[in-house]
């Protein structure tokens, strides 16, 4: 029995999604290639996950924010350390069947969106500048209030500071 | 009926018009209080300017709680006000004002004040009496006080017979000096007139009239129920300089965008809260100093008045400065705050 195929599985969106990424099976790739080549929206589809792909590989790479790094040092890594395979603590691993997990997620090109889309903004978060830091030159404001103040009111006694040093300590 | 009537309502405008005339003769000293003393500090403010003089003025300052004291050289020729000597110097004719330090001379004003000044007797009932004697001349005092809290906040003598101020006491909220400037030694003071001392080769260095503050920064027309604003103005620097009066007090509110460097302040001074902002204050021989950051800007309050004034002065300003942009700032806070970008 083990050479007869099986049933030709069902036409399923998600097969776009690994499709785009070349993690089809030979028949799934002959199944998704039919879809196209019959459907106007499925082509559509597909134009929308690969540039929602390029998007998110557009992005800069950038260093991560330092309290990343405060998480990796609590974890003892480095960044470097991390790839897919890491395990970072040795929780128990919940079993999850395949055909659970198929089940319960959206649609792999909804979850490509959104990533990308959480990506752009850690991106401006990352990019956007904040605003500068100032150091008020306090003595030479000093100065520039008694100047003001003198013109509307006794100019000895506005002016009189001016010619000290102003006393800040710096 | 209305025989009785009509001669109540006489008896009645009688006994008005004598409660009138009574209030007017328990008033009309203090009024006249008020327009003498007016009078003093108006001939005060201008008295150098007609006056030649000569002497040593010295600064007295609480910092602390310690008394710290300076002195510098002062002279007045053909209108021209000098204080100070070498690369400290400061000197003042008509609407100019240039400042002498290491790096030479440079242009601090030139252009006449537009703002209207409160009147002294707007917000303060004044008082002049005859003064004790200050570096040796003559004096009347003018006593200005809070109507709220009867106490003194200050004292201005004038010498009698020039007009020219020979000191100013600042006073806290209790009525105890904190700061003054005043003449220790008189060497000239009237008599005939020298004339005016060149004008200084500046660079020049004066502020820019502003008709409104650019976009960002916040001059309300009014601070509290007290301070009005008498001028804005851009300096070289690229901060908004505000100055606010009282009639009496005067304050600079300088602004900058962006958050404080704290790292960069100068030593010393005293951490305060400003609402729900913190800051920090000075006291130094040129008045009184607070620092303070409010949303985007960073600002720096600089008077003669008292710290406790210029911090409820900066509480007031908080209040009416422009809002804090609402939920979409909120939010950006949020989203923002933790990375250190607001």
């Amino acid at each position: 029995m083990s050479g007869v195929p099986g049933p030709p599985e069902p036409w399923n969106e998600d097969l776009l999604s690994a499709y785009a990424d070349g993690e089809v099976t030979a028949e799934q790739c002959a199944l998704v290639e039919a879809r196209l080549a019959d459907s106007e929206s499925t082509r559509a589809l597909l134009a929308e996950i690969e540039a929602a792909r390029d998007a998110v590989r557009a992005l800069p790479m950038r260093d991560a924010p330092e309290f990343w790094a405060r998480i990796l040092d609590g974890t003892g890594l480095d960044a470097t350390d991390l790839s897919d395979d890491t395990v970072i603590a040795d929780a128990p691993a919940s079993v999850v069947t395949l055909e659970s997990r198929r089940a319960s997620r959206l649609p792999r090109w909804v979850a490509v969106a959104g990533g990308a889309a959480a990506a752009a903004v850690i991106a401006a978060v990352v990019l956007v500048p904040g605003p500068k830091q100032v150091d008020p030159p306090v003595a030479s404001f000093t100065d520039a209030h008694a100047i003001r103040d003198s013109l509307n009111s006794d100019a000895v006694s506005s002016l009189a500071p001016v010619a000290l040093q102003a006393g800040f300590q710096r | 009926m209305t025989h009785v009537s009509r001669r109540a309502r006489a008896v009645g405008a009688g006994l008005a018009a004598v409660a009138m005339l009574a209030v007017g003769l328990v008033a009309l000293p203090d009024a006249q209080a008020d327009d003498a003393a007016e009078v003093a500090l108006e001939r005060a403010r201008t008295a150098t300017v007609r006056e030649d003089f000569s002497g040593i003025v010295q600064i007295e300052w609480l910092a602390d709680g310690n008394w710290q004291i300076a002195r510098v050289p002062v002279t007045g020729e053909g209108g021209t006000v000098q204080v100070g000597k070498g690369n400290h110097k400061a000197e003042g004719s008509g609407d100019d004002r240039w400042i002498a330090s290491v790096s030479g001379w440079r242009v601090g004003w030139t252009q006449p004040v537009a703002g209207d000044v409160p009147s002294p007797t707007k917000h303060w009932k004044l008082a002049i009496a005859k003064g004790p004697q200050v570096a040796g001349r003559t004096t009347d005092v003018v006593t200005a006080t809070d109507p709220k809290t009867k106490e003194a906040r200050l004292k201005v003598y004038v010498d009698q017979n020039t007009g020219v101020m020979l000191r100013r006491e600042v006073l806290d909220r209790r009525g105890e000096a904190v700061r003054s400037v005043g003449f220790v030694e008189v060497k000239k003071l009237g008599g005939a007139r020298s004339a005016a001392p060149a004008t200084p080769k500046a660079k020049n260095a004066a502020p820019k009239q502003l008709g409104s503050v650019p976009k960002g920064y916040d001059a309300p027309a009014r601070i509290g129920t007290r301070y009005a604003l008498v001028g804005r103005y851009l300096r070289d620097d690229g901060t908004v300089q505000l100055y606010y009066s009282d009639g009496l007090f005067g304050i600079s509110l300088f602004e900058q965008r962006g958050s404080l460097d704290w790292n960069g302040l100068p030593r010393g001074g005293g951490g305060t809260a400003i609402g729900d902002d913190r800051g920090r204050d000075y006291e130094v021989a040129g008045g009184t100093v607070l620092v303070w950051e409010h949303g985007d800007l960073t600002l720096t309050a600089v008077s003669d008045a008292t710290v406790r004034d210029l911090q409820t002065f900066a509480v007031a300003f908080g209040q009416q400065s422009g809002d804090d942009g609402g939920v979409v700032d909120d939010i950006a806070d949020f989203v923002l705050g933790p990375f250190g970008f607001r």
